[in-house]
């Protein structure tokens, strides 16, 4: 039946709605073949077939000009759907994405991935009267200028503001300003320490 | 939260519309016998009966003849609809329909002559469901439902609704300041534990 390996490509999209799936270039392709069979078959029945008996022919010419318009449909839902992801993918993964997740990505995707990234640190740039502001930081209200954080992982140096370069080692405990260390807790290194 | 309205690129709209139905033929209809894998020639004959996605209909509906007959899918003909009058709360979304509201709506917007009463219906079973869901979420402990009879829209107002009351408890437990790792990360790492483990 026409459509079903377009809808399987949604149906993907939705059984993963925290993680972004491999882009299946194949079944993209088939979609798009399978369109290109519908609109070849759709332009030979009005060829052929000479004005009067049109009539006859218009269900199945309906159907399948239908079929096209739902295959595109569901096309484009799957690539919107796929940027959504991606570009959360920027505010939460930070401007590098993890190599496994980058092999999920479509050539054309990680373009836009890396345009949106652009685009982003330009308008940051551009705001804050003339010194930038970083969006990705104070996501939440801050409380305090340091935290007490724990390294869950090996990350190695990091560059302070002030000049200071600081090894980070795998559970070692730190004590940082928070503009240094929001981004690497939210990216999972570091894990801020709750002292009750 | 998701927009309840849906629009061109909505996911879940795309695949309730996917659901089908079960319709008769009335009419020949030429060239469609594709349609039908019983079929012996490329013509659909008369008083075929076959289950259709609800797209597929849509279009047949349209065409001035009206080749077909529609019947309501199971989860909304007379005796669920009665059912429901009775008590929504008993009713296994997950196995029945799982896009209950979403194809309801759509159900409802296509001009069947139901229409106006699954219109009815959707906000009633929503009405007496809603306590049940909202329950559930405000006090539930652990982060799996062992029986889940929830519909999508239903099980995504809980997930909401649940993040919220956790959020809540740990406010007024510890105060809030803590920043979090993110929740892409989080699933991300989840998936390749073991790497991170060695």
């Amino acid at each position: 039946m026409f459509t079903e390996k377009a809808v399987d490509l949604l149906k993907e999209l939705d059984r993963c709605p925290d993680t972004l799936p491999p882009y299946h270039e194949k079944m993209v392709r088939a979609v798009l073949d399978e369109m290109n069979i519908l609109f070849e078959k759709n332009v030979e029945v009005l060829n052929s077939s000479v004005s009067d008996n049109l009539g006859e022919f218009m269900p199945v010419l309906k159907f399948r000009h239908a079929a096209l318009e739902r295959n595109k449909r569901c096309l484009m839902a799957y690539f919107w759907n796929r940027l959504l992801k991606i570009r959360q993918m920027r505010w939460e993964f930070g401007r590098i994405l993890p190599p496994d997740v980058k092999s999920n990505l479509s050539e054309a995707e990680v373009n836009w991935f890396n345009n949106y990234s652009k685009i982003l640190a330009n308008y940051m740039k551009s705001i804050g009267q003339g010194c930038g502001l970083n969006l990705l930081q104070n996501m939440d209200p801050p409380k305090s200028l340091y935290l007490e954080v724990r390294c869950l992982a090996d990350h190695g140096e990091i560059k302070m503001e002030n000049g200071e370069v600081i090894c980070l080692q795998k559970n070692h405990l730190y004590l940082l300003p928070r503009s240094a260390c929001e981004m690497l807790i939210r990216q999972g290194i570091l894990e801020q320490v709750v002292s009750f | 939260m998701k927009l309840c309205r849906s629009h061109y690129f909505d996911l879940e709209d795309i695949l309730a519309s996917h659901e089908t139905m079960p319709a008769t033929f009335t009419e020949e209809v030429k060239g469609l016998g594709f349609l039908d894998p019983g079929a012996v020639t490329d013509n659909i004959t008369p008083k075929t009966k076959l289950e259709l996605p609800f797209w597929i209909l849509q279009v047949l509906l349209q065409l001035p003849n009206k080749p077909v007959t529609v019947e309501l899918p199971k989860a909304f003909n007379a005796t669920h609809r009665d059912i429901f009058s009775a008590d929504a709360c008993i009713v296994d979304f997950n196995k029945l329909c799982k896009f209950f509201y979403t194809f309801g709506k759509i159900l409802a917007r296509a001009k069947l002559k139901e229409s106006p009463e699954i219109k009815k219906m959707l906000v009633e079973t929503f009405k007496q469901r809603f306590r049940y869901v909202f329950d559930l979420s405000q006090n539930v402990e652990t982060e799996k439902l062992a029986s889940d009879k929830m519909d999508r829209m239903e099980r995504e107002l809980y997930n909401e609704s649940r993040t919220a009351q956790v959020r809540l408890n740990q406010w007024m437990s510890v105060g809030i300041g803590t920043i979090q790792a993110a929740s892409m990360i989080v699933n991300h790492r989840k998936r390749k534990l073991t790497v991170f483990e060695l």
